[in-house]
């Protein structure tokens, strides 16, 4: 079965209207989709919300996709139902200082093996300490860096995911990691020492 | 290359150098300088962290299945929430429609319109924005930005308040105590003028009243279409008692004969109470996109 349900025919079926290959799609994807919200937003409800809209936009628009990578295709649609959100949050921001940006609410790493309890809640830490940062990039900069560092997209890819040129992304991405190195010096203390050298220079 | 560019420069590789997007040409020239510059050595591994650091936050498991159900595709679009681009559409259709209304109203208006140079227009419109948050709860701050709008035009009006509308107008929402569009109150004043002309003697230059009926539909809770539905209420609220004296006086100005001057007047004031109004609603629609 894996010749039938290799990415371009689950693409083509879905094309065609046939949701149940998108769901395989949607499977296969989600997580990653979700943690790009998660990434974008702060917050878990926030990103449950953009994933559903992101995959519900993209079968809708699923015709409009010729050719080019499906995964950075998705990064655009689910980026822009994160901006939606941020654009929303800044429209009515009074909300936005309670309901958003809890970085504690984030829920624990479960990918992890079977980590000390101590070395669990150093990373939990830190990666509060990464989304706190994180949310205070410029929504293109957070965007560049979380395709690229958190996601592993090349440029090219992050190009086509943000509707940029490559010079554009190249500079947001060293922006953008310049930017999240001072904000994270700011923390210095809570950082573990394999990354100390953050905070030095 | 002065030492101080080539510092600079280097600082603006070192991110794309790390990810092995630069030259050749580029990375000797990098190199060279990384050697003679500790500063450099210094960012250049700051930077390597801070990636390091990002690698290493942990992908949280998707909290559910995100798969489509029929019906989700089905649906026309996500009902929790319109689309901005959606939004805007509806607010500049609004401004258009709420523009043409108050020409249109401003045109009645003049056959209405009396020799004895009472000027009316702008008041009962602010009472009547005033009035709107009293029925609806949640129309509060919208309904604020209103009447700043409708004031505008209220302070040029000379003073010829008609205070006896005014007072009507403000009390009768609550006295008539549930929001329930009036379709019995409301028809039952009816005969004797329609609805509009009930309000309408406010109705001229101001957007507050204006764009009530414009944009009553859409049913999306943002605060500048939840206005209008409020108003239709008011004018319709104003029932019985309200209603009838609004009627009296419209009806005994009405017995004057119009004046080709006046006619002009008003709608001049009504163009440009539109313009305002339109320009308003879009300077609004603006900055909430």
């Amino acid at each position: 079965m894996a010749t039938h349900d290799d990415e371009p025919s689950l693409l083509a079926r879905s094309r065609d209207g046939d949701l149940d290959a998108f769901n395989t799609l949607v499977e296969r994807h989600q997580r990653s989709v979700f943690n790009l919200c998660l990434r974008m937003l702060g917050s878990t409800q926030a990103a449950e919300d953009a994933t559903q809209e992101a995959f519900i936009s993209a079968f809708r628009s699923i015709k409009s996709l010729r050719g080019a990578g499906f995964r950075a295709w998705l990064a655009r649609i689910a980026a822009n139902a994160c901006y939606d959100e941020l654009r929303r949050r800044r429209s009515r921001p009074a909300v936005s200082l309670d309901e958003h940006v809890h970085p504690d609410e984030l829920p624990a790493d479960v990918a992890s093996g079977e980590p000390m309890p101590d070395e669990q809640a150093e990373r939990h830490q830190l990666a509060r300490l990464i989304q706190h940062a994180l949310s205070q990039l410029p929504p293109d900069q957070r965007l560049a860096i979380i395709l690229c560092d958190v996601q592993g997209f090349d440029y090219a890819e992050i190009a086509q995911a943000t509707g940029a040129s490559l010079g554009t992304v190249k500079s947001r991405i060293s922006r953008g990691r310049s930017h999240l190195r001072v904000l994270l010096q700011a923390g210095g203390e809570l950082l573990p020492a394999r990354l100390r050298q953050i905070r030095e220079g | 290359m002065l030492w101080f560019d080539k510092h600079r420069r280097t600082r603006d590789d070192l991110s794309a150098h790390i990810d092995g997007r630069l030259s050749a040409a580029r990375v000797r020239s990098l190199e060279q300088h990384l050697t003679a510059c500790e500063s450099c050595r210094g960012a250049l591994a700051g930077l390597r962290a801070t990636i390091a650091a990002l690698h290493d936050l942990p992908q949280t498991e998707s909290p559910g299945s995100f798969t489509l159900t029929p019906e989700q595709v089905a649906a026309e679009r996500p009902t929790a929430r319109a689309s901005p681009a959606l939004n805007t559409g509806v607010r500049i259709a609004a401004a258009g429609l709420a523009c043409a209304l108050a020409l249109v109203f401003v045109l009645d208006r003049g056959g209405i319109i009396v020799d004895s140079g009472t000027n009316p227009p702008a008041q009962p419109a602010a009472t009547a924005a005033k009035a709107a948050p009293a029925p609806a709860d949640q129309a509060a701050a919208p309904a604020g930005a209103t009447t700043r709008v409708a004031s505008a035009p209220t302070a040029n009006a000379p003073g010829a308040a008609d205070s006896q509308v005014a007072g009507t107008a403000l009390t009768s929402p609550s006295g008539a105590g549930n929001g329930e569009p009036a379709t019995g109150a409301g028809s039952g004043a009816a005969p004797s003028t329609p609805v509009p002309g009930a309000a309408a003697p406010g109705l001229a230059p101001p957007t507050g009243a204006t764009v009530a009926p414009a944009i009553g539909t859409p049913p999306v809770p943002t605060p500048l279409e939840s206005v209008p539905t409020v108003a239709p209420e008011v004018a319709q609220n104003a029932n019985a008692s309200a209603a009838a004296q609004d009627n009296g006086a419209a009806a005994a100005n009405g017995n004057g004969g119009v004046s080709n001057v006046k006619l002009l007047e008003a709608i001049l004031a009504g163009l440009l109470g539109a313009a305002l109004g339109g320009a308003a609603v879009l300077t609004l629609v603006q900055r909430r996109s």
